[in-house]
């Protein structure tokens, strides 16, 4: 029994193979209109640059795929950062609990979106928004407005630091992602995100505990978002309220969406991988432009909108992408 | 009657579905202050001919005259513009506003400068609840009102646009007796103001207290038109059920043993009140009853939906609560919903993910699942359901009625179970994947498990279960043998006439 390649790729693997495109399409652009953007070290500097969007776009996106939102990631890298330079203050004998702390923050903060989305009416954008304000005046009153301390020494090397000419932060990502997808592929927590998305009323009558799942989705979520702040932490080096913020609510947003990734748990999150690294290189080849903040607020604003729209079942985008692989051949031919 | 102008003449009307004649030559006529009943089983073409008469449907063949013009009503504002008027079993209203707002929703009163024309609004919904009887504030929120009357504020909204046909489908199905007689006096006040009215309802006290006609439809079919006094219960049911046996399929008797399933003095739900039922490993106990019986609400109980309050239920011996469909699946309870799109499938997931769900949850180990060996173990499974499909990697959303049903199905059978609870399990699924339904059903039977179906369907009823057991208000009234009893007195027990009898 022999299935067309296209039709065995199926709707994932058909947006994979577009993304990769589109990602090699950027690459050349930037090839052409920059010179040296193709060589192996700069290369390796965009993934290095891609990793924080990467990781809270990990949790984003189960969030996303779960039928939600989750906009205080981006408070919560920055609450990672805070905390996490104020308790470490430089010493590496520090880190770990640091670290456990930050961790702990993360889980029971984003558990908490989980329990309050999944217990009451709130819609998730209310709450996880109402989340990242909280979340803000927290770490201002903690450090009293002004940040203190830096990071250790070991957190640094994570952050910043190389193995060779590889950059050793896209390694963690790697390492982060493959966990994360085993959950969503071979846990029934993780399966349960998708079909939650897809129709919550029948997974909780097909006997998925619905509550708990959203509870851990979210505090994944907030998990991969104050590992993210930590990592971002590790590059610079000391406690700033610059670290994290709304961009990553947006960038992951759209990582995520870019990504293939519909409201109603369809896609995956390789999706989310290739979705930051084509944000990455966008706003990377933007800046080398000139283009300022505002010139990329539009961008992200159109990406969104507009990948939200092509994905969306009404216009069939799978349909056309196979048609338009099936058919490539044809449209070369001359009439 | 003679003097009385003829509101409204349907003759001949005929219209087809792919495969199914759901009206074949139908006369209805109403007259000026009448109210004429329509009555049918499920299927009979009531609610098929209301849809004709409201411009939802296009008739293929046959004519429909209004006030004696013949007239073609292409789309519902046409209906409406003719004055007709539905209202439906499920209310319409907007609950955070105002009576008089929910009156003239659409259809607000304007001044010169084209805004809303508040004080009209009150002046108007004032003459229309006087009209009406109803000494209603126009300003009262409509939330707290009781079910009643928002009831009859459905019925003022047909006043709004000087409807002069009203159709009411089944407008006492969620009231209670107290609240039901408000409405009659109600609608007989609209009567005495001249209008027309089609009355569509299952419970017999009512068509008898209210109707001055009644005209009987059967499998699409018109069957007779009688004057209610010169008619009666029993001459009614007759004609609605007609000569026909239902189908009848082989039961084997010897497949039932021992209880499953003990339920005693079971309440919790408002429709759930003092259940008591058994049900034995191998057999089918039907539920019939009408709709907000209780008996959806009963099977969500046992399936861990509602939470009980009283009563016990025992399960393959042990005391059982059903306290989530989780706890419910793992003792052994399977449930098929009567809505399958809503509460039942993952449209935009294949067949393998929709199958595979159930018994992932409930058999992982640390969670831990593996999807890909899942899929050769279910291929055996979709190949016996007889599911059609290109491929198991179908979205489910491409499958037809019947096979989603037997998606759901294999669900269940993939995950093994001891009790099936199945919730109209027909409903809108061709001939064909019918009595592969009802096969299956029986091969499970075979394999020990029980089965409780609710059906409005007196044919399937029949024709299926070995025992019966009839649902009014929340309560069994009666369990019988399938053998021993017919379909006039089940239907007797749904409708509540015999108790009212008594």
């Amino acid at each position: 029994m022999r299935i067309s390649v296209v039709r065995k790729l199926g709707r994932t693997g058909l947006i994979y193979i577009s993304l990769v495109i589109v990602l090699c399409v950027l690459l050349a652009a930037s090839g052409i209109l920059i010179p040296d953007t193709l060589k192996a070290t700069h290369l390796l500097e965009i993934a290095r640059q891609s990793v924080p969007l990467g990781i809270t776009s990990l949790g984003q996106t189960l969030v996303i795929l779960s039928g939600g939102i989750d906009l205080s990631v981006g408070e919560m890298m920055t609450l990672a950062n805070i905390v996490g330079a104020d308790l470490m203050r430089g010493k590496d004998e520090m880190a770990l609990k640091a670290i456990l702390v930050v961790s702990l923050l993360g889980l029971v903060l984003g558990g908490i979106n989980g329990w309050v989305i999944a217990q009451t009416d709130v819609p998730p954008l209310v709450m996880t928004f109402g989340m990242g304000s909280i979340v803000k005046g927290a770490y201002l009153l903690y450090c009293g407005g002004a940040p203190k301390g830096s990071v250790s020494p070991i957190l640094r090397t994570l952050g910043s630091g190389r193995l060779g000419i590889v950059p050793i932060s896209p390694l963690l990502f790697l390492g982060l992602f493959g966990v994360l997808l085993f959950f969503s592929k071979r846990t029934t927590w993780g399966r349960s995100t998708f079909y939650i998305g897809n129709n919550s009323k029948a997974a909780y009558y097909a006997g998925i505990p619905t509550k708990w799942r959203l509870v851990l989705i979210y505090a994944i979520s907030g998990l991969m978002a104050v590992f993210s702040g930590l990592i971002l932490s590790g590059y610079i080096g000391i406690a700033n309220f610059s670290v994290g913020g709304d961009a990553y609510n947006m960038n992951s947003v759209a990582a995520g969406v870019v990504g293939g990734n519909t409201f109603n748990g369809q896609g995956g999150l390789g999706g989310a991988v290739l979705g930051s690294l084509i944000i990455t290189l966008l706003t990377s080849l933007m800046t080398s432009l000139g283009i300022g903040q505002a010139g990329k607020s539009v961008m992200q604003g159109v990406v969104i909108t507009l990948m939200v729209a092509l994905y969306t079942s009404q216009t069939d985008l799978v349909g056309k992408l196979k048609r338009f692989y099936k058919e490539r051949g044809r449209r070369h031919v001359p009439q | 009657m003679e003097n009385r102008r003829c509101l409204l003449k349907m003759v001949d009307v005929a219209k087809s579905f792919p495969g199914v004649k759901a009206l074949d030559g139908v006369n209805f006529s109403l007259e000026e202050g009448e109210i004429h009943a329509l009555v049918g089983e499920n299927g009979a073409g009531k609610t098929t001919l209301m849809n004709v008469l409201g411009g939802v449907l296009k008739p293929d063949s046959g004519q429909i005259f209004i006030e004696g013009k013949e007239t073609d009503i292409s789309n519902p504002l046409v209906a409406r513009e003719l004055g007709i008027a539905f209202i439906h079993q499920e209310l319409n209203l907007i609950d955070e506003l105002s009576v008089m707002e929910n009156l003239f929703v659409g259809n607000e009163p304007v001044t010169r400068k084209k805004t809303i024309d508040w004080r009209a609004m009150e002046q108007r919904s004032l003459e229309i609840l006087e009209k009406l009887g109803l000494d209603l504030d126009p300003h009262q929120i409509v939330r707290r009102l009781p079910m009643s009357l928002k009831q009859m504020i459905e019925i003022a909204k047909a006043l709004v646009f000087e409807a002069q046909i009203i159709v009411m489908d089944e407008p006492t199905s969620s009231l209670t007796e107290g609240e039901a007689e408000i409405l009659f006096k109600l609608i007989k006040n609209l009567k005495s103001h001249g209008k027309g009215i089609i009355y569509i309802s299952h419970r017999m006290e009512e068509i008898f207290e209210l109707s001055d006609r009644i005209t009987v439809l059967r499998n699409g079919s018109y069957i007779a038109t009688k004057d209610t006094s010169s008619t009666n219960h029993d001459e009614l049911v007759a004609l609605m059920i007609g000569g026909d046996p239902g189908q009848h399929f082989h039961k084997d008797e010897s497949l039932r043993k021992d209880v499953v399933l003990d339920i005693r003095n079971l309440s919790g739900h408002d429709l759930v009140k003092d259940i008591t039922l058994q049900v034995r490993a191998g057999e089918i106990l039907g539920i019939a009853g009408l709709v907000g019986a209780g008996r959806t609400e009963l099977l969500e109980t046992v399936f861990g939906i509602y939470p009980p309050r009283k009563g016990e239920i025992s399960f393959l011996g042990k005391p059982f609560k059903p306290s989530s469909p989780r706890a419910s699946i793992k003792a052994g309870i399977a449930y098929v919903p009567e809505d399958r799109v809503a509460k039942g499938l993952f449209l935009d997931f294949d067949l393998y993910e929709n199958i595979a769900l159930v018994k992932s949850e409930r058999d992982a180990i640390y969670g831990h699942t593996h999807l890909p060996k899942m899929r050769t173990e279910m291929n055996p499974v979709i190949g016996t359901m007889g599911i059609r499909t290109p491929s198991p990697r179908q979205q489910v959303k491409n499958l037809s009625g019947g096979n989603r049903q037997k998606v759901i199905l294999a669900r269940w059978v993939y995950a093994g179970m001891r009790v099936l609870l199945i919730n109209e399990p027909t409903r809108g699924i061709d001939v064909g994947a019918k009595s592969e339904i009802y096969q299956l059903l029986k091969r499970l039977n075979r394999e020990g498990v029980a089965i409780v179906m609710v059906s409005s369907d007196l044919s399937e009823i029949f024709g299926v279960s070995h025992r019966i057991a009839v649902m009014h208000e929340g309560r069994i009234v009666a369990v019988y043998d399938a053998d021993q009893t017919d379909r006039q007195q089940v239907l007797s027990n749904m409708t509540g006439l015999i108790h009212s009898k008594v």
